[in-house]
């Protein structure tokens, strides 16, 4: 291609990326209004209006292709999480989190989201490299917004983990590069190269920079500390938006090595999957401290989310769909409730006994959404289960491959495991009394706030509609 | 001529840079006069006497002025190749100045939001060293001040003597 095309294609591809131009932009305008500006309700306003506005440049599906010479796909799924994204972004301004330093946190969550949106559609190895490594800055500060000295340890863990898998993916990108010849994922041929050992090492170095991004065993080490002392407000979006986009991101990278001809591949990854849900499962059933156990519980739900991206063809890709944005609004909620208990002060659930007397309401609020982590009707999350577990035994009926059937019997299993942990919690409120005083908790606004966003889960299990509209419009994806 | 490809420049690059070090270091030892004393064998410490480990804790602020050296060097670093390119009449003329104007667009919007950081640490004071405030004591003492001048003064011709 001459200079003259390659400088309007740019030109023409950045009609592509206004979502992320703007959550830039804004996130810079941000930064540069704190200097200005001191009431945290103007950074606030700010950061809504960024998303708003970036919400509305999505390109819509129907305009969709590979952008900036190859470097960006944009596909069906990035459209609809270019969209999940900055809607639940707009959700943790509600969140009673207090902030030192409010214009900086919400520029921080900008960087974490525009890094993310990156992930989604970057399929060049540089490209990927650098959106993983702008959400993961961003992350690692955030960790330390509540400046505390727990948090500046956590901070500093997540740090060096991070520091070192990507070290490590950047290596392993180097042997990608030198043994493909190519640094566009989609030109890659794996089947080409002779001697494919060593490019397998590079592989799985670098694929380790995305397992650590969506928190997969062995790269889990950072979640449990991590979650337990960053603000709430911050977990939620760390829990959920990094973490999806990086599961698509995985998938683009598997699809290109093609795993299902790698079958080397294909066993660790679903071994992966397997150890993920068990380590996260058993890990929670020892915690007493809410946001440390819903980690846990965020490393078992990666492992089920891992399964949907091993299905291909149409239940593989709905299948991932659904449970990415049915966990990424159920985080939200369960992450909302806690951020109400954590401004009490109520973290262990100790402190929740006998809770019920002066706050049943509340405490039936949270009973429904630890009924939604664990994947029971009335709620979305039994809709994502169910599906997701159809789609499994349907691939395990067209392949019998036992790896499949393991990975099923362990997701079964770890399901029936968090009823004992995720119910310990209601558990506490309704069923324990407490020694002391039991004072209230929630004031009127935040109830109506929990009701709202209880009622989506409950909501999404009865009228499906959203959920089928959206499978509708990604089935055609190349899975 | 050999064609060389480009992993050949690197490595010759990398051969040349050590060979000059090298080289620089061997005619210093041949033409240079030997005579070492105390002072010259301890570790140069910025003119600090080295006397305790050096894991002490440093003012945290070396490191925020470390860093954003760090950031506008690496400014300097990307602007280099940009300006032996930017102004380029073959590739402007093949795009009708598009290029010029592209690439000064980018770099300003590159330029832009170091400059951002830069104003941000300004504002923010970090680039304000902590001066030493004197504070002024409010004792008054009893006895006068020429009182201590007279010691001062028998104790100094004492040593005289």
């Amino acid at each position: 291609m001459v200079l003259k095309d390659q400088l309007s294609h740019i030109i023409e591809s950045l009609s592509q990326v206004g979502f992320e131009m703007v959550l830039i932009g804004g996130s810079l305008l941000l930064l540069l209004l704190g200097l200005i500006a001191k009431r945290s309700l103007v950074s606030q306003i700010v950061y809504v209006l960024v998303l708003v506005l970036a919400m509305t440049l999505v390109p819509l599906p129907t305009d969709l292709g590979v952008w900036f010479g190859g470097a960006l796909a944009v596909q069906e799924l990035t459209w609809l999480f270019r969209l999940v994204f900055s809607f639940l972004g707009v959700w943790v301004v509600f969140y009673p989190t207090a902030n030192r330093h409010p214009f900086e946190y919400y520029f921080l969550l900008l960087a974490v989201i525009a890094g993310s949106a990156f992930m989604l559609s970057a399929q060049h190895l540089l490209v990927i490299y650098l959106a993983i490594e702008l959400t993961s800055f961003a992350s690692y500060l955030l960790t330390n917004f509540n400046f505390e000295k727990r948090s500046f340890e956590a901070g500093i863990k997540y740090l060096i983990f991070g520091g070192t898998a990507s070290a490590l993916a950047l290596y392993g990108a180097s042997l990608i590069y030198g043994f493909t010849g190519t640094l566009l994922v989609s030109e890659m041929d794996f089947a080409l190269v002779q001697n494919p050992a060593l490019l397998n090492v590079g592989l799985l170095l670098f694929i380790g920079a995305m397992l650590f991004k969506v928190s997969l065993v062995p790269f889990h080490i950072w979640v449990p500390t991590t979650y337990q002392v960053a603000p709430t407000s911050a977990v939620a979006i760390l829990s959920v938006i990094p973490k999806i986009a990086g599961f698509v991101l995985l998938h683009r990278v598997l699809l290109a090595v093609d795993v299902h001809t790698q079958y080397w591949l294909y066993v660790v990854i679903v071994a992966v999957g397997m150890a993920t849900i068990v380590i996260g499962t058993l890990g929670a059933l020892r915690q007493t401290n809410i946001k440390r156990m819903i980690a846990y519980g965020a490393i078992a739900h990666s492992g089920f989310l891992l399964g949907a991206l091993l299905i291909p063809g149409e239940t593989g890709v709905v299948a991932f769909a659904w449970y990415a944005l049915a966990y990424g609004i159920i985080n939200l909620v369960a992450f909302y409730m806690v951020s109400v208990l954590e401004d009490r002060q109520l973290l262990d659930v100790k402190d929740l006994a006998g809770l019920s007397r002066t706050e049943g309401y509340f405490g039936g609020l949270i009973t429904i959404v630890m009924v939604a982590l664990i994947g029971l009707p009335p709620t979305v999350g039994f809709t994502i289960k169910f599906y997701l577990f159809t789609a499994l035994w349907g691939w395990y009926q067209t392949v019998v491959d036992p790896w499949i059937m393991g990975y099923l019997v362990v997701a079964l299993m770890s399901v029936v495991f968090s009823l004992f942990f995720y119910l310990k919690v209601p558990y506490f409120i309704f069923l324990k009394e407490s020694d002391g005083d039991v004072q209230s908790v929630t004031n009127p606004g935040q109830r109506v706030i929990a009701t709202i966003f209880t009622l989506v889960l409950l909501w999404l299990f009865i009228s499906p509609d959203i959920l089928n509209n959206i499978a509708d419009n990604i089935k055609s994806i190349a899975w | 001529m050999i064609e060389l490809s480009g992993f050949a420049v690197v490595l010759l690059f990398i051969i040349g840079a050590a060979g000059f070090v090298v080289t620089t270091m061997l005619v210093g030892k041949i033409l240079r006069p030997v005579r070492p004393n105390e002072e010259k064998n301890t570790t140069y410490e910025s003119g600090e006497d080295p006397v305790k480990s050096a894991w002490g804790v440093f003012n945290i602020r070396f490191y925020v002025i470390a860093l954003i050296f760090l950031l506008f060097e690496t400014e300097l670093v990307f602007l280099f190749p940009w300006a032996t390119v930017f102004a380029n009449e073959e590739m402007n003329a093949s795009t009708d100045g598009l290029w010029g104007m592209f690439s000064l667009v980018e770099t300003f919007i590159f330029i832009g939001i170091l400059l951002l950081g830069l104003v941000y640490v300004w504002a923010k004071g970090m680039l304000d060293w902590v001066k030493p405030k004197p504070q002024k004591s409010t004792y008054r003492s009893r006895i006068p001040a020429s009182a201590y001048a007279h010691i001062n003064q028998k104790s100094y011709e004492k040593k005289q003597a």
